[in-house]
């Protein structure tokens, strides 16, 4: 792809992450102003119902992206960012109105930051795909293991390894889309996709940062 | 694989934020004595003012009344100083008003509500917990 053309498409991108983003924090928003909203959520497992829809939308948008209407990639992926937006909705009852826009301040210019690197660098970052991944999972694991043990020590470590994962996903992902190793010839689906992938680089990397400098009330 | 392990992250960590919420809003709530970290209890209250005030989501002690009953872990519902035994026929109508007091708090409390029974020995008050207890079996409330 030329560089005119590359720049339309991460226009797209980060326009569709844009959107993304507001969708997931304006329901959040929302449904936090209702405390009971937020506890039935929490309660009589649906908060199980609303993440096995997440996953759900998500699987399907992976595996049928380029068979499926542009539109309908479109809907999934706004479908997905307020089904996030119904799980986050907990974070403002929690953090400080304040601390949450500065952590978003602070995620948005790491995020900037890692996608110009990905974007910028000579360097082949696609080949640390599978070494990212199984860090994910060691970390995934070991957060697990940590609920049963309790150790805020533990904690805070697995907190610091996840971002800087999560900071190299981000170069990485954005690369990846530069180079559409997907293989989807439609480039406005490979916006959505590339959207997709980097919101959930960004509300993870956002909730990890959060956990260590988010201030709660009281 | 990538999302779903990412998708897993997410709920993992907004469970734990959830579960914090709920540790740092941890109290329990007393009706009709002093005995819980929030209490609603005053000279001659009647039942059927306590459902009012839960309908009209009045405030206790700062906070308002719907707030607490969805968010408290138990409920202590003592009804010694709500329940006036004069005789057979008012003690059914306060039944009914206690049924409806109880169906009431289950809808917004889904977790522990524990009823304290009457501690009169007398027959009416023998006859007015079991009826009680009929009701509290009912709506799933511990005695």
């Amino acid at each position: 792809m030329g560089g005119e053309t590359m720049n339309k498409l991460f226009s797209k991108v980060f326009m569709w992450l844009f959107l993304g983003l507001l969708v997931t924090f304006g329901i959040a928003y929302a449904v936090s102003t209702n405390d009971n909203m937020v506890y039935n959520l929490f309660s009589g497992g649906k908060y199980w119902i609303v993440w096995i829809a997440e996953l759900v939308v998500v699987i399907v948008l992976s595996a049928r992206i380029r068979k499926m209407e542009f539109t309908t990639a479109v809907i999934l992926f706004f479908l997905y960012s307020a089904l996030t937006g119904l799980t986050l909705s907990s974070i403002f009852i929690l953090y400080k109105i304040m601390s949450i826009v500065w952590v978003f301040a602070i995620t948005a210019g790491v995020l900037l930051l890692f996608a110009a690197i990905g974007y910028f660098t000579n360097i082949d970052l696609t080949k640390f795909g599978t070494f990212l991944l199984m860090m994910l999972i060691a970390i995934l694991i070991a957060t697990l293991v940590n609920m049963f043990i309790g150790s805020e020590t533990f904690d805070f470590i697995l907190c610091c390894l996840g971002i800087v994962i999560f900071m190299g996903y981000i170069a990485y992902d954005v690369q990846v889309v530069k180079r559409n190793l997907y293989g989807i010839d439609d480039e406005n689906k490979l916006a959505i996709y590339g959207a997709l992938e980097i919101y959930l680089d960004f509300i993870n990397l956002f909730l990890r940062l959060l956990e260590l400098f988010g201030r709660s009330k009281d | 694989m990538k999302k779903i392990i990412y998708i897993l992250g997410i709920f993992l960590l907004v469970f734990g934020i959830y579960e914090r919420l709920q540790k740092k809003e941890s109290f329990t709530f007393s009706i009709g004595n002093k005995e819980g970290d929030i209490y609603y209890d005053q000279e001659d209250l009647r039942i059927t003012e306590i459902s009012m005030n839960i309908e009209q989501n009045t405030k206790v002690q700062g906070k308002e009344f719907q707030q607490i009953l969805v968010k408290t872990p138990l409920i202590i519902l003592d009804v010694n100083s709500l329940f006036h035994l004069t005789n057979y026929h008012s003690v059914l109508t306060q039944l009914d008003d206690l049924e409806e007091l109880l169906k009431l708090l289950r809808s917004y409390c889904k977790e522990k509500i524990k009823l304290v029974l009457l501690t009169e020995n007398s027959d009416i008050a023998r006859y007015t917990n079991q009826k009680i207890s009929i009701l509290c079996k009912k709506y799933d409330i511990i005695i």
